[in-house]
């Protein structure tokens, strides 16, 4: 399921953003292009941060950005932006992350398998520790399919 | 019953995620569905009434307050912290 949303186009790697809102608009660039998200959803998702606060933060160097359904959510997806230089959100001390996960769900319950892959996998420091070493998407795929239960 | 209830800004995945995670730490410690109820919330539909204890990450401490038994997390992916404070409450409660 994870790598079903997460596919391909959807996967980046980079060295390095100019800073969070870049990353956001880079992470987010390959799902307005094959339109599942509207522009104004990258806004959004923004703007939930700059007003909330960094909760997409999960530790460990890694983000999920997200915003709701209604924010401009064309089609169930998912995308991945891996930096080799962190970027902090809001440009504050210790919020530092290098690899962001977009969630665009189109309601609150038909993104949650794939959610709920990422929250399993993500319970193990190891696999933190390859994802932060994986160098294309075949090896991203190899690791989710390894860690699977 | 004992509810617990995981909040974040969305509820759609922030909260989901602790959600899951704390239902699996409630396996881990033998604690049943019947005991203890779980789970998640976004932070504008959240109200006092609906759980016992509420798990909230750091940076939305202070906008739960209202909501009564609040538990900090630092880090949202951190389970050995979840299993702590989880740990906690359950033993608080007497459920274990």
């Amino acid at each position: 399921m994870l790598t079903e949303l997460i596919s391909k186009e959807n996967f980046i790697i980079q060295q390095a953003a100019d800073d969070w809102k870049d990353a956001f608009n880079i992470v987010s660039q390959p799902l307005i292009n094959s339109k599942k998200i509207k522009p104004e959803y990258v806004e959004a998702m923004i703007k939930r941060v700059e007003e909330l606060g960094p909760f997409i933060n999960l530790g460990k160097g890694i983000a999920i950005p997200h915003a709701r359904p209604k924010d401009g959510v064309l089609e169930k997806s998912m995308s991945l932006l891996k930096l080799e230089k962190p970027v902090q959100l809001l440009n504050q001390e210790g919020q530092e992350v290098n690899i962001l996960i977009v969630i665009a769900a189109t309601d609150n319950e038909s993104h949650l398998k794939a959610l709920q892959e990422l929250t399993v996998f993500l319970r193990e420091d190891e696999n933190i520790r390859q994802l932060n070493q994986v160098e294309n998407y075949e090896e991203f795929v190899a690791l989710i399919n390894n860690t699977k239960e | 019953m004992l509810r617990i209830m995981a909040v974040c800004g969305s509820g759609l995945g922030t909260s989901f995620m602790v959600e899951m995670n704390i239902q699996s730490i409630l396996k881990d410690l033998g604690v049943s569905s019947d005991q203890v109820n779980v789970g998640h919330t976004d932070l504008g539909n959240a109200s006092a009434n609906q759980a016992d204890v509420w798990i909230v990450a750091k940076d939305l401490e202070n906008s739960v307050a209202h909501l009564g038994d609040v538990r900090v997390l630092n880090s949202i992916i951190d389970m050995n912290e979840l299993r702590e404070v989880i740990t906690e409450v359950v033993k608080e409660k007497e459920i274990i």
